[in-house]
């Protein structure tokens, strides 16, 4: 043992043994651990619900008629968001808008005036071109101020739990677009009560108005109302979480100072971490692009005091999503959120520890579009993501397969005949699958399969092809994704056809490709049902040495067939 | 006592793994941070984590390992040791020249401690898994996450650094 070694042990068992350590555990600490279990639980089960997502998306890629692309991501989650003071909790799925910024964006007085004012000539200007003229009077001006129509108030909070778009009102506002409340819609209507309104005023401006409550900011200036909505078919729940929300604005206090946020926008996430309140928000915040689509995250701290960052933008297909963090508390912790495009199925944040926690993956809201020009609602097919991770770490982004993903060599299916045969469908290009098979002695590539739109334009009949070894032969039939074998009979010992419809988005999308191993010598006859086959008559086929013959029917085999080699 | 065969500990075991772990976490991270503050906090932090996990862990009876393995990680990522080195700043100022090199009295003591306190995280990390946790060198290497070699390198580097520093600081 040298002498740092040794004066190191020393040094390290001193310090240690000197430092008094308490072996009962905080309350605290036993608290965290405890949402620390729930939280790594949900996480896990999210997991668990994303790999059986992505499980299910992989079958309905290759699988029998359910949609194949990108798993549309979750509807809004359920939010309870800090909105300047107004805390409100949104049950999954609801829609909540942010609409302090119209306070300011919408006139709400207009102001006329009249200038007078006296001068006299003082002679030519320098120039000579004219005359200049000097007051002597004092100008005079005379105004008149007219208070727009708002007779429901500006609107500053909006909760239903139906889709509006994000100028809607649900109350009348002269300025907005009115809002129809479903039968069984619900809502409450947060507005700027004005000075000449009435309660009786606000309640009529409300279809469905039923009862509303009044509050104001910390220096009692400006006063709020807030009106329950309640159309008549509403459910028992619905109208409860509404009640709810009613009451806790009762004597609410909410800040003086001015709201942060520049535009109106759609509560998609919220949190907090015990001193910081968060929110994320859809809209229009963007300036300087066509369509202004973005999202925004605004905290608040424990005063109150927002702070916004800066607008996102939507994420074109093929680029990687826009990430940010926020960091909260506990450190390292944070909230990293940001935007991915439509073929972004899912998005996890790994620490350095390995600790992965998945995204949620919210859709813009619906609402957007209908205040979104036609040519920039593609944009609006994308998500907007976030996750509350332990410590930010390194973004895993799953995306689906898409036009554009869809590469030379890819794998649209695969299967086995149980035994000793295995086959796959190569992608090759937009005009060509190639099946491709392996046994334990041979193996082979059929030549291209075309895609069931390509036949259905040469008269619409199943095409027939393989792989044709020497004892074994492959056969794959191109049909339609409608089509079903009525009928399957062989004379062999092989398995019944294994059938995939392709619905990435390509060529092949549409096509249905029906595969079945049939040893040398045996023959199996098929039956396809009028889609598969208009004609209706049953195809023969036997499989010999390196090839097969069509015993009976009028499918072609257009040379798609193709020997195996010989073992 | 801790049921280390159920699938999740409840408030009253997880008390009883805090009673049974967490003060030699502690210890730990007071070796690795010299701040003991800094050190309940990431004891506490370590242990969180793996209580949450604890349903995961591979093998539950290792709670200490794991947790072991946690206080080191989270001491020496990034955004910690950021932290920590902006602390020790604050708190410390700038280094002040001393005078004892002989070791092993109280002031050389004092001496090597704040050297130590100079050190990279992961060389003074290694120093402490091997010195005083007693760590072989191949399980000092899976708690840094890092190749047996790797860990001999910090080891050296580490040692040399602190008999430099000290002569450094007794020459002065």
């Amino acid at each position: 043992m040298n002498d740092v070694e040794h004066d190191l042990r020393e040094l390290f068992h001193d310090r240690a043994g000197s430092l008094p350590v308490s072996a009962l555990a905080p309350e605290t600490v036993l608290r965290r651990g405890r949402r620390r279990q729930v939280s790594v639980v949900a996480a896990g089960t999210a997991m668990v619900v994303v790999v059986v997502a992505i499980a299910a998306g992989a079958i309905a890629i290759v699988g029998s008629g359910r949609t194949s692309m990108p798993a549309a991501p979750s509807a809004l989650p359920p939010r309870t968001a800090t909105i300047h003071g107004i805390q409100v909790s949104a049950p999954a799925g609801w829609t909540l808008i942010d609409d302090w910024p119209l306070a300011s964006l919408l006139p709400t007085t207009s102001q006329t005036c009249s200038f007078s004012a006296t001068g006299i000539p003082v002679g030519p200007s320098p120039a000579g071109a004219g005359t200049s003229t000097e007051t002597t009077g004092q100008p005079s001006a005379t105004c008149s101020t007219e208070t727009a129509p708002l007779p429901a108030g500006v609107p500053v909070v909006q909760l239903a739990n139906f889709s509006f778009p994000l100028d809607g009102s649900l109350c009348h506002v002269e300025q907005l677009r009115s809002v129809d409340l479903p039968a069984d819609g619900v809502a409450v209507y947060v507005a700027a009560f004005d000075g000449a309104m009435t309660t009786a005023d606000v309640l009529d401006a409300c279809p469905g108005g039923r009862s509303l409550t009044t509050f104001a900011d910390r220096s009692v200036r400006t006063l709020y109302v807030a009106v329950s909505i309640v159309g008549p078919d509403a459910s028992p729940g619905d109208v409860s979480t509404v009640d709810r929300l009613m009451e806790s604005l009762g004597g609410l206090r909410i800040p003086d100072e001015q709201p942060v946020a520049t535009s109106p926008g759609y509560v998609v996430a919220a949190g907090d971490d015990g001193t910081l309140t968060w929110r994320i928000e859809a809209g229009f915040p963007v300036r300087g692009s066509s369509s202004g689509i973005g999202a925004t995250l605004i905290t608040a701290d424990e005063n109150g005091h927002e702070t916004v960052s800066d607008p996102v933008a939507p994420v074109e297909p093929g680029q990687e999503p826009s990430a940010q963090t926020q960091p909260l508390r506990p450190e390292p912790s944070a909230l990293i959120w940001g935007t991915s495009s439509r073929d972004v199925t899912s998005i996890a944040n790994v620490t350095p520890d390995g600790i992965t926690t998945q995204a949620t993956l919210i859709p813009w809201p619906e609402g957007l579009r209908s205040t979104t020009a036609e040519s920039d609602q593609s944009q609006l097919d994308g998500s907007i993501w976030f996750a509350i991770v332990a410590e930010p770490g390194r973004i895993e982004v799953t995306s689906a397969p898409s036009v554009t993903g869809l590469q030379r060599g890819a794998v649209l299916h695969a299967g086995s005949d149980g035994a000793d045969a295995s086959w796959s469908l190569v992608y090759q290009d937009e005009q060509c699958v190639r099946l491709q098979v392996d046994t334990s002695s041979i193996g082979g590539v059929g030549d291209c399969l075309p895609p069931w739109a390509d036949l259905e334009s040469h008269g619409g009949r199943p095409l027939i092809g393989g792989v044709y070894g020497h004892q074994l032969a492959v056969i794959v039939i191109v049909l339609p994704a409608d089509a079903t074998i009525d009928s399957f009979r062989t004379d062999g010992t092989g398995p019944n056809p294994d059938c995939a419809t392709i619905h990435v988005e390509s060529n092949f999308a549409g096509t249905q490709f029906c595969i079945f191993p049939l040893a040398v010598g045996a023959t199996a006859t098929i039956t396809l049902d009028a889609n598969g086959d208009p004609l209706g008559s049953p195809i023969g086929i036997a499989a010999q040495p390196g090839t097969i013959e069509l015993t009976e029917g009028g499918a072609r085999t257009v040379g798609a067939g193709s020997p195996a080699p010989s073992p | 006592m801790v049921d280390e065969t159920s699938s999740e500990p409840g408030q009253g075991a997880m008390a009883d793994l805090y009673a049974r772990y967490v003060p030699a976490a502690v210890r730990l991270a007071f070796l690795l941070t010299g701040d003991p503050q800094r050190a309940e906090d990431l004891a506490h932090d370590a242990f969180v984590r793996c209580v949450g996990r604890f349903v995961y862990l591979r093998s539950q009876t290792a709670f200490d390992a794991y947790l072991r393995r946690s206080v080191v990680n989270l001491h020496t990522s990034r955004i910690r040791r950021r932290y920590l080195e902006r602390e020790w700043l604050r708190r410390e100022g700038p280094p002040r020249a001393h005078a004892t090199t002989t070791l092993p009295d109280v002031e050389g003591r004092e001496d090597l401690w704040r050297v130590l306190g100079t050190l990279p995280p992961r060389q003074r990390a290694a120093l402490v898994l091997r010195y005083y946790e007693d760590l072989s060198e191949q399980e000092t290497a899976t708690v840094l996450g890092c190749s047996v070699a790797a860990v001999k390198s910090l080891v050296a580097r580490g040692s040399d650094a602190l008999r430099d520093r000290i002569a450094e600081g007794g020459e002065r």
